[in-house]
């Protein structure tokens, strides 16, 4: 009984550790408020004013980019990754803002060209509300003006135990992300074109490149051993800053500035690459939390295309949908009904454009409703919308996870063991939801994995392997300035990327917007391995084709490409 | 005339034949699903991820190419009516041996696995191909030359619902930090009979003849409940030798939850509140344990 009550003893103390750091070290990590005592403003950034006006300045950083100069610094990875005092104070006056503008570089015999990225840092709560809400405001405006050009966001929402700092993990392989995306748009916009085909004329000024980190604490303890206990609160935390609005707000306003820099509709396949679009990416918790952002939106986009599916067609799609949430193991009823041409069409809208998911770390169960969604027939002109990719050899999601969600869903039943499997299991995880999987392909160039350290460096040394991978996508662009197979534009059909290939486990729509693939190990090794050249190869592929198939539906309306 | 009959019957069957078994006899099978009987037409059921294999002839016809790709194309319904209609699809697959050494990709291992989720006919043809060469047109290769184009009957299984009949479980399990477990149950439906062996480890090999040196194997049954997540139960466990102030037999409140397997084998997380000593302050005689069970090849849950 004496162990039993040194155990009770010991427990205590780390749950009330795990609570007392909790509590403590909530502070924002970019978007201080001086005004707020709380924000915990370090004291070499100084009080900083704000005038609210935008300012364009040609010479600055070499990018032509609208910017408020106490909110920004100019910048470029090489600076903040540089050793000694000059790095450590570079580090410190970026760490002092929430706007990075990342400085053109020329093309050198050692890099690629590129003209420059800028990279905002959005943070909130442990509640979902900006940290600071006036600075948030100002980068709205500033993007919103960023975006009178055509432009690339790229949001990227990071995971557990990591945050905003300087130079997280995360956040120093987004930077590494968003050049190798800021090159790749250089490279397109030189390729040579045919100045007699209407549109457009040799060359055309890159897209611009626009990250956006949303940052929130996904860690509260950073001592060995002890900090896997934040499990349960982080995850909690997750959901909660998701579901609060103060996300979904800030995706929305990223969406209308978007849709809105869009203008009219796009003329060529190949303009579809020149137009702006918005790429969601979530991983780990942050993948949990984006998805508690946007759940809702997306079954609701569902909900309504299947409304607005024509007549006949919509009451059998509506059937479809209702006997296969009725089920709760293999029964005739789940399947799309005999001769599935004539489930649908249905069309989701896909105006948000397209929200990725790598490893996240929630419970299946939360996709089973857009899983029945994945049975319908959509037409040929739907976009994808939604894309999962779970890493099999994700440990920390396929082995601890099931473990913790055994301990936090102790009260509630599952009226099915399936079910119950759905609710341990991590989000990509689940076998009977996947539609796809992401494999390397046999070739024998594939990019040997490194590893590096140093401040501000990106750990998996993404960085280097940019200008290979941006000159191979070269042939692809070359194929999508004109006109692209058929076959390329249909999905979540079958699909080879540089180093992978998508395929397809079930017989889901060739343009079904949902997409959950287990990904192959040797492509994506574990949770944490996302920032790789095989990886990120698939992931700009698939985007460039999307925006490509957005740029078809937008033209051809809703004519059948096929 | 019942002969005559039977003779007619034989003569229609042999005229219909052709109908329902497509694929021409000359060319042999080059893919096979495996688990399923190898016929000319296969049957597969819904929504049950299959595995589709090269036979030795889809090796032969492969002649050298490395790729292989397996195209599975949708037929339409069960009526066949609307065949020819725009929701003919192609599924296409690349079929590949592993590369040496990584054990993560044993299914890709001249074989792929595919799930059909619509009842009604499907199609397999076999491809070959030099490189790759996707998305191009001709990137999935040329149909493999004397393969026949093999037709799948896909249909619905019969909906069995959780834990009905006789199931048998046996496992090894770890109680941290020092006990182990092994036991066995059988399930009718879904009530169970449970006899588990636990050992302490550092008494079962310290020196038995030392009196402090008790119990260092214990024996307990148990009654369990299946439900979706797992089982309750109640148990008792015998401790052989005598413990001052304490019972013989202990009563205690099992719980079990299954979590995702491993390898196919179910790992579970089991919860143990024993009483050790029935008295009016019973709560401070309750211990609380955990473990992690691991159930051994053919148990069934």
């Amino acid at each position: 009984m004496t162990e039993c009550r040194c155990k009770g003893a010991m427990l205590a103390m780390v749950v009330a550790g795990v609570t007392a750091s909790a509590c403590i070290s909530h502070a924002p990590r970019r978007t201080f408020d001086s005004l707020d005592p709380g924000s915990n403003l370090p004291e070499y950034c100084g009080t900083r004013q704000t005038t609210g006006d935008t300012t364009k300045n040609a010479e600055d950083c070499g990018v032509r980019t609208p910017h408020i100069a106490s909110d920004s610094v100019c910048t470029s990875i090489p600076q903040l990754t540089a050793v000694g005092a000059a790095g450590d104070l570079h580090r410190q006056r970026v760490s002092c803002v929430s706007h990075e503008r990342h400085e053109a570089v020329e093309k050198s015999a050692t890099s690629l060209p590129h003209a420059g990225f800028d990279l905002h840092v959005l943070e909130f709560d442990d509640e979902g509300q900006p940290w600071n809400r006036d600075l948030q405001d100002r980068a709205f405006e500033v993007i919103r003006q960023q975006l009178s050009e055509p432009a690339v966001v790229l949001g990227f929402v990071h995971g557990w135990k990591n945050d905003a700092s300087v130079c997280n993990g995360n956040l120093s392989c987004f930077r590494d992300v968003l050049e190798i995306l800021a090159k790749a748009e250089t490279a397109f916009s030189m390729l040579p074109r045919p100045a007699d085909a209407g549109v457009t004329t040799t060359p055309i000024a890159p897209r611009r490149v626009v990250g956006v980190y949303f940052g929130w604490r996904g860690g509260t303890i950073k001592t060995r051993g002890i900090k896997q206990v934040t499990f349960w609160g982080r995850k909690h935390t997750a959901h909660t800053i998701g579901d609060n609005g103060g996300v979904t707000n800030a995706i929305e306003r990223l969406r209308a500035m978007v849709i809105n820099s869009r203008g009219s509709g796009v003329k060529t396949p190949g303009q579809a690459l020149r137009t702006t679009s918005l790429v969601m990416v979530g991983h780990s918790f942050g993948g949990a939390l984006l998805y508690s952002a946007l759940a809702t939106s997306l079954n609701a986009a569902v909900g309504e295309a299947i409304q607005k599916a024509p007549g006949a067609e919509a009451t059998r799609a509506r059937a479809a949908m209702e006997t296969g949430a009725r089920r709760s193991a293999p029964e005739k009823s789940l399947a799309l009904p005999a001769g599935g041409g004539d489930t649908g069409p249905v069309e989701v809208d896909s105006s948000g454009d397209l929200v990725v998911l790598v490893n996240p770390a929630m419970e299946a169960s939360r996709f089973a409703n857009l899983h029945r969604a994945s049975k319908l027939q959509f037409t040929s002109t739907q976009v994808p919308i939604f894309v999962t990719l779970a890493s099999e050899g994700d440990s920390a999601v396929g082995g601890f996870f099931p473990i913790g969600q055994a301990f936090s869903t102790i009260a509630r039943s599952a009226r099915s063991r399936e079910i119950w499997f759905s609710m341990v299991k991590g989000f990509g995880l689940y076998e009977p939801y996947h539609t796809h999987r992401l494999v390397l392909k046999p070739a024998t160039d594939v990019p040997e994995r490194e590893e590096v350290s140093g401040e501000c460096r990106c750990k998996s040394n993404m960085g280097k392997f940019g200008d290979p991978l941006v000159t191979r996508l070269l042939d692809l662009y070359k194929t999508l300035d004109g006109t692209p197979d058929e076959e390329m534009l249909r999905l979540a059909g079958y699909q080879e990327m540089l180093y992978s290939r998508l395929e397809p486990v079930r017989d889901v729509d060739p343009n079904n917007p949902f997409i959950m693939a287990s990904v192959d190990p040797a492509v994506v090794a574990d949770h944490n391995d996302i920032f790789n050249p095989r990886f990120v190869d698939f992931l700009i592929e698939f985007v460039v084709r999307s925006e490509l198939k957005r740029g078809l539906s937008n033209q051809y309306g809703q004519r059948r490409l096929r | 005339m019942t002969r005559a009959r039977a003779v007619l019957s034989a003569a229609c069957l042999a005229l219909m034949m052709p109908a329902v078994v497509p694929v021409a006899s000359a060319q042999p099978a080059c893919l096979t699903i495996k688990g399923v009987t190898p016929a000319n037409e296969l049957a597969a059921l819904l929504d049950v991820a299959n595995t589709i294999e090269l036979t030795e002839d889809g090796r032969k016809a492969l002649e050298q190419m490395p790729l292989a790709y397996v195209q599975v194309e949708y037929q339409a319904g069960a009526g066949g009516s609307a065949a020819a209609s725009a929701s003919n699809q192609a599924y296409v697959r690349l079929l590949e041996d592993p590369p040496a050494g990584n054990s993560s990709r044993q299914n890709d291992r001249a074989a792929t696995r595919f799930t059909f989720t619509r009842e009604g006919r499907y199609t397999l043809q076999l491809r070959r191909a030099k490189e790759f060469g996707w998305p191009n047109t001709d990137g999935k290769g040329e149909p493999a030359p004397g393969c026949a184009l093999q037709h799948i009957k896909v249909k619905a299984g019969p909906r069995v619902g959780d834990f009905s009949g006789t199931s048998g479980q046996w496992w090894l399990a770890y109680r941290p930090a020092t006990r182990v477990e092994a036991g066995g149950s059988i399930f009718f439906k879904r009530v169970g009979f449970a006899l588990s062996v636990e050992a302490n480890v550092p008494r079962f090999i310290g020196d038995r003849d030392d009196p402090s040196n008790f119990n260092p194997v214990t024996v307990a049954t148990e009654v369990r409940w299946r439900g979706s997540r797992g089982y309750l139960g109640g148990s008792i466990r015998y401790y052989p030798d005598e413990e001052e102030g304490l019972e013989q037999y202990r009563f205690g409140f099992v719980a079990g939850e299954e979590l995702p397997s491993f390898k196919g084998l179910p790992i579970w997380l089991v919860a143990d509140l024993r009483l050790d000593d029935p008295k009016v302050t019973f709560w401070r005689e309750l211990s609380f344990s955990l473990a992690f069970r691991f159930d051994l090849p053919g148990s069934r849950p």
